[in-house]
């Protein structure tokens, strides 16, 4: 039966997830298993290969899907138990790895800043935009990626010509630069051999039979398979070209191709013989009888390796190159006998069917389903084809579909010879000989248990500098029953000879060509740094291709890569269009600038009403974006029908509920009236605000005092006690302050305050206890000389001494000041606004004004108070998040580690860290005016972007208390919660359609 | 010297004994420097003008340098007409015009030295008291050799016997044996006497290292790294004094080359002063 387990926002790249999905099925309790990320494409891999759910089709992009055809609970968390292990696994591998990691492309650059070449490994449906990226960053690229459109192809070819880079691929798998094997490479010992491959097994073959002869390649520059074609017209071979006839380590070039488009061909012979180097070149399908001056043109991987060699050494080319097979047969086969070939290189399966096909006449390559030959029998599969790898591993990587395929064929009664290639080096699987021999020995043993002749030929393509050992590869496919040739070439003409047809190459003379002479421009800067020098790479993708960077003197920084927006191509498209826009960027400026250069002053005390109008009427003000009596929770109605006692508009609770269920109470947002309210935010007109002052616009935010802990109106609770301490507030504590404060020049400079706590361990909003106490200290030399109640006196004193998070509603009127100023200014993708009310997440962001961009709140995850748990929890709530608005609170949990514990989020330092780091990732810049002395006296994060957050997917934590979801308990505990991504998404969208960008 | 030196410094006749265009590859590396095997010559790399191998390139320290970290044992190295390219596997090439590499030429010139300095060889070398530093044990097999080398009257089929015996005898890169061989040939080709003929250089690359086998190739060209050059040109001007302390220099090389190369050019000088048995011996005997 089949069961489905997604994993949000869990990205990981399809290599990964293929090698999981091996493993999976490797379980005795899985019947089958497929895990790939929730694509529309992999959707449809799903669906082809009955995997398809129901819950399948709610992945997003950027999910991990995890399908098990399982029997039993305890099967399915077997199986999950696998999953977490592995992918555990490549976590510790990964800190392993000695390369640094990094979430942008940005940060990549920062960390390292010469870096010369980006490595694409990440799925072609993104990759276009990301490459852009890289190239209008300076970066050459080197993608590995393939399924980019042609379209796509052209344009970052033409815009890396344009501005002096390489675009090495789409669909690049073999490279080296200055030595350093890229993606899936050999170790080829460097030397004054050039190559630019159209083809990835073509270089490969070339390159190790050039190893194999004692010489070298200093480069081997993929071009992807399509450059040659005429809609490409090879713009990177002949940037490619003309680079190598520029460097001077390089004196012979080998151009390697497939069948190019004629016209093409023509301009790039040309192009070849206006280089004053000699040049190989071999375009695969075409049979050469001749050389051109200093072009040689090949038939084989091999005739271009060994002339290449020749030339390397000054040597004079020969007319024919065959060199003796390695194997002496002296059998054939009869006339019914067939040739299989099972290739997992493209180019060699091709050269096999070129030579197959042109020994027995069989009418030519042909390329569909997987096969580049087809006909009498004889047939050679390439199966690292789409149609293959469809949902599966490269076969040079997974063994499986050669083994089944091996095993079929053994049993084939026409088959007699099969042909196999394995492919070494990075990237390659680690013992793909060891894999193979016993399906050839057992087809070996079948066959001639059926009274067939079966021979099998292979080709091992490595060097001795290879991961895997070339020479131990080629015992163990012997010692199984292979007969080995050096070359792919060797393996087929052994196969033919089998056949009883002598491969034979006619002598070949060099002729003079007229030559169109070209003026050769010279080469780029970027293109030469990149020629001569170890590369700098910032790999996008595969984590393994580092190994072979750092291993041979690159450096490399990892870049770890997700589907921006989840996936969703539509925001992809609106994030691209944001992120060229220098007036975006000018604008987010100004609203960070406005929220560092704020000069917040505590300055007074009063009646809510006296500075809010609506107040004056039977309005309650709330928390978070609007919403209606009905639709509030539990504690945000206890909190109504606190407010209403309060205010004596009601003698009871009954008659509190009866007014607010029949409509006689008014709502507003506190965030609408220049007000923020802690938890429900219940505000009304008698009730004592702090008043705080912005002096760099005389902006003001206001917010109800702190009740201190325990049964409190803020969590829902109303008893007389609850209603009597409110009154206090009003009558002693509200004038109490305010008389204190009048004392004071121009009130209390919150600056100073605040950036002094910050140095003594708090975050603003878990943790207040330094704010409070610096008031303390700045209010108790006020609040003594006072002429007032000793009595009254005292009890203020010892109130304040009591509430240790007195501070955090200071604070909340201090943020609220802050981004009242910052939000005049409405243009920019600045978030304003956080807030709760139970039921949504609002966020207000700075280029849409007072427009709210809602999603449902989540709820906290924490810690409990002795004798509740999550069940008792109410959705998350409160103006609070004002404090993470700002850059503080969970901003900053590095400032408070000690509160990083307690809230859950994590445990120690380093948690705090890490959630500062993120959470430094999506905003714009940081506060220097509140630097954090734990985090290298780093200024707090300011100004959370919404186009990083959609980016990202990286939303902002906000650290919170927890409040039971009935009326009148009060707090239950206290967490952390994640602010919705949907709320970001709106207001990316609703902007992009204000600017006319959607 | 001939040429600007602005790279580095290579031995004059380099491209006479390695050819114009050849592929070899980085043989051994050491801490001053790496030598490239060129069928099975060693051209030795290194950075000081001064240390400057017989058949050697010196390069700038700051060249020198980034290079010497990069190369590993197998690197391969190309040069042409044009340029010598050397191609790390850690590294990025390194690309040396020929054109921007001074010359050195330490070759010795053949048969044109006075006889009469080898009265000063002799007292030099006497008072070096040689027999108890040079790297061979004295037993009768090698006193039985340096007789025969130190006889004027010691017929060829002796010497060459007595060669074969040397060759590869001891420890080290260059085997005292073979710095014996190569002290005593190029104490002869002063005076017009070649010891080291095409047999005797292909004898050496059988029965040695490649490091000996090249500085005994080289001598048989009469030319030699820089410390014994100055002997020559010591000698050539007649100084007493200068010839002394050529010598002293000589024999601060390695552990004992030095005096084993010194100890060679003493069996030549005894052969060319017509020395009967040698006298009793120290060490050993």
């Amino acid at each position: 039966m089949l069961k489905t387990v997604i994993r949000q926002n869990s990205y990981q790249d399809s290599i990964n997830l293929m090698l999981l999905t091996n493993a999976l099925n490797a379980l005795d309790v899985v019947n089958r298993a497929s895990v790939m990320m929730g694509t529309e494409a992999n959707k449809d891999i799903f669906k082809s290969t009955g995997f398809y759910t129901d819950e399948v089709g709610t992945a997003a992009p950027a999910d991990m899907v995890i399908v098990l055809d399982v029997e039993g609970d305890d099967a399915q968390a077997s199986a999950l138990a696998t999953v977490d292990s592995f992918l555990a696994d490549l976590s510790s591998r990964r800190k392993k790895g000695g390369t640094v990691d990094v979430t942008s492309l940005a940060a990549a650059i920062e960390e390292l800043p010469d870096a010369n070449l980006a490595l694409f490994s990440i799925p072609g449906e993104y990759a276009a935009p990301e490459m852009r990226k890289a190239l209008e960053a300076g970066l050459s690229v080197f993608s590995f990626t393939d399924n980019v459109s042609i379209e796509d192809e052209i344009e970052l070819k033409r815009y890396a010509h344009e501005h002096g880079l390489l675009m090495m691929g789409p669909d690049c798998g073999t490279g080296i630069i200055s030595g350093i094997p890229l993606a899936f490479t050999n170790v080829v010992r460097p030397g004054n051999i050039g190559v630019v491959g159209a083809s990835g097994t073509g270089i490969q073959e070339v390159t190790c039979i050039i190893d194999d002869q004692g010489e070298g390649v200093i480069h081997a520059i993929g071009t992807g398979g399509r450059d040659l074609s005429s809609d490409v017209d090879a713009i990177t071979v002949k940037d490619a070209l003309i680079a190598l006839e520029h460097h001077d380590p390089t004196d012979v070039i080998v151009l390697i191709s497939k069948p190019p488009a004629p016209a093409v061909r023509d301009e790039v012979v040309n192009l070849l013989h206006n280089l004053s180097k000699p040049v190989v070149a071999i375009f695969l399908g075409e049979k050469p009888d001749h050389h051109e001056q200093n072009v040689y043109l090949a038939h084989t991987l091999e005739e271009a390796a060994l002339i290449a060699v020749d030339l390397a050494n000054d040597r004079e080319v020969q007319p024919v190159y065959m060199p003796a097979l390695d194997n002496e047969l002296d059998a054939r086969i009869g006339e019914s006998g067939t040739v299989k070939g099972l290739y997992s290189g493209g180019t060699l399966a091709n050269e096999a069917g070129m030579l197959i096909s042109e020994a027995l006449d069989l009418g030519g390559v042909i390329h569909h389903d997987g096969y580049v030959l087809d006909a009498n029998g004889y047939q050679v599969m390439d199966l690292g084809d789409d149609m293959y790898t469809q949902g599966r591993p490269h076969p040079m990587i997974d063994p499986e579909i050669r083994i089944n395929m091996l095993k079929d064929l053994a049993a084939d009664e026409t088959t007699q010879i099969i042909l196999l290639d394995c492919v070494l080096g990075y990237g390659a699987h680690p013992d793909m000989a060891g894999q193979l021999a016993p399906a050839i020995r057992s087809g070996l043993e079948s066959a001639k248990a059926a009274g067939k002749d079966l021979y099998i030929i292979a080709s091992v393509v490595g060097t001795r500098q290879d991961p895997q050992n070339y020479d131990a590869a080629v015992r163990t496919l012997r010692e199984a029953g292979a007969y080995v040739e050096a070359t792919n070439a060797r393996a087929i003409r052994l196969a033919l000879k089998l056949k009883g047809v002598d491969l034979v190459e006619a002598p070949k003379q060099v002729i003079e060509r007229e030559v169109e002479k070209i003026d050769l421009p010279a080469p780029s800067d970027n293109v030469m740094d990149l020629l001569t020098t170890k590369p700098r790479v910032v790999n996008i993708g595969l984590e393994s291709f580092n190994e072979s960077i750092t291993t041979f003197g690159g450096a490399s920084v990892q870049y770890a890569w997700k589907p921006a927006a989840g996936g969703n191509k539509e925001l992809i498209r609106l994030l691209n269009a944001f992120s060229g826009r220098d007036d975006i960027a000018a604008a987010n400026q100004v609203v960070v600038d406005r929220m560092r250069e704020s000069q917040p002053f505590l300055v007074d005390v009063v009646p809510a009403k006296s500075v809010i109008e609506i107040l004056n009427t039977r309005t309650l003000l709330h928390a978070g974006p609007p919403i209606t009596y009905p639709e509030m929770t539990g504690p945000m109605q206890g909190s109504c029908v606190g407010a209403i006692l309060f205010e004596e508009w009601a003698s009871d609770e009954a008659e509190a509920r009866r007014m607010l269920e029949a409509g006689e109470i008014q709502f507003c947002p506190c965030h609408h009236v220049n007000a923020v309210g802690p938890m429900g935010g219940i505000t009304s007109g008698n009730m004592p605000v702090v008043v705080v002052i912005n002096r760099a616009d005389d902006s003001v935010g206001y917010c109800i005092m702190n009740e201190g802990i325990g049964k409190v109106l803020r969590f829902g609770a109303y008893s007389d006690e609850v209603v009597n301490r409110l009154r206090w507030m009003r009558d002693v504590l509200g004038p109490v302050l305010s008389q204190a404060l009048q004392q004071t020049e121009n009130g209390i400079n919150l600056n100073v305050l605040i950036s002094r706590a910050l140095t003594m361990g708090d975050e603003f909003h878990q943790r207040n206890i330094a704010g409070t106490l610096n008031l303390f200290k700045e209010l108790m030399p006020l609040i003594v000389k006072l002429d007032i109640d000793q009595a009254d006196k005292e009890r203020v004193v010892q109130f304040l001494a009591d509430t240790d998070q007195f501070f955090l509603n200071v604070m909340m009127a201090t943020g609220k000041s802050i981004v009242e100023y910052a939000r005049k200014y409405q243009e920019g993708t600045v978030v304003t606004t956080m807030t709760r009310n139970g039921k949504d997440f609002g966020i207000r962001i700075a280029g849409m004004g007072d427009e709210w961009f809602t999603a449902p709140v989540n709820t906290p995850n924490g810690l409990y108070f002795s004798g509740y748990s999550e069940e008792d929890a109410n959705p998350d709530i409160g103006d609070s998040a004002i404090t993470e608005t700002i850059g503080v609170g969970a901003m900053i949990d590095v400032a408070a580690p000690a509160v990083t514990r307690f809230v859950g989020s994590g445990g120690g330092y380093d948690d705090a860290l890490a959630v500062s780091e993120e959470m430094d990732t999506i905003t714009i810049s940081n506060n220097a005016n509140w630097s954090v002395p734990n985090w290298n006296f780093k200024g707090t994060p300011l100004g959370i972007d919404i186009t990083r957050v959609v980016e990202t997917g990286i939303t902002p934590l906000i650290n919170t208390g927890i409040a039971h979801r009935e009326a009148g308990v009060g707090q239950v505990g206290a967490g952390t919660v994640r602010a919705p991504l949907a709320c970001f998404e709106k207001a990316l969208v609703a902007y992009a359609r204000k600017l006319g960008l959607s | 010297m001939h040429g600007e030196p602005w790279q580095g410094w290579m031995t004059a006749s380099l491209h006479d004994h390695l050819g114009v265009r050849a592929t070899g590859h980085v043989h051994s590396i050491f801490r001053q420097s790496f030598n490239i095997d060129v069928d099975g010559l060693l051209l030795n790399v290194g950075q000081h003008r001064q240390r400057l191998s017989p058949l050697g390139m010196a390069l700038d320290p700051t060249e020198f340098g980034p290079l010497w970290e990069t190369v590993a044992i197998g690197d391969l190295v190309r040069w042409s007409a044009r340029k010598l390219a050397i191609y790390p596997s850690r590294g990025t090439p390194v690309v040396i015009p020929w054109e921007r590499t001074a010359t050195v030429d330490h070759a010795v010139p053949y048969g044109a030295m006075n006889p009469e300095i080898l009265a000063g060889f002799a007292e030099s070398i006497q008072a070096l008291s040689l027999d108890t530093k040079i790297g061979l044990t004295w037993d009768a097999d090698l006193q039985r050799v340096v007789g025969q080398l130190r006889r004027a009257d010691a017929d060829e089929s002796e010497r060459q016997s007595a060669f074969r015996w040397l060759l590869g005898r001891g420890k080290g890169l260059t085997p005292s044996g073979d710095d014996i061989v190569a002290g005593y040939a190029f104490l002869l080709w002063m005076f017009g006497i070649a010891v080291i003929d095409a047999r005797l250089r292909d004898e050496a690359r059988q029965r040695t290292t490649a490091t000996s086998a090249t500085l005994l190739h080289m001598l048989s060209f009469g030319e030699t790294g820089q410390a014994l050059f100055d002997v020559w040109r010591a000698a050539n001007e007649g100084s007493l004094q200068n010839l002394d302390h050529s010598l002293k220099r000589v024999l601060e090389i390695g552990h004992t080359s030095g005096a084993d190369t010194v100890f060679g050019i003493g069996l030549g000088v005894e052969r060319l002063l017509g020395a009967g048995n040698r006298p009793k011996a120290g060490g050993g005997e």
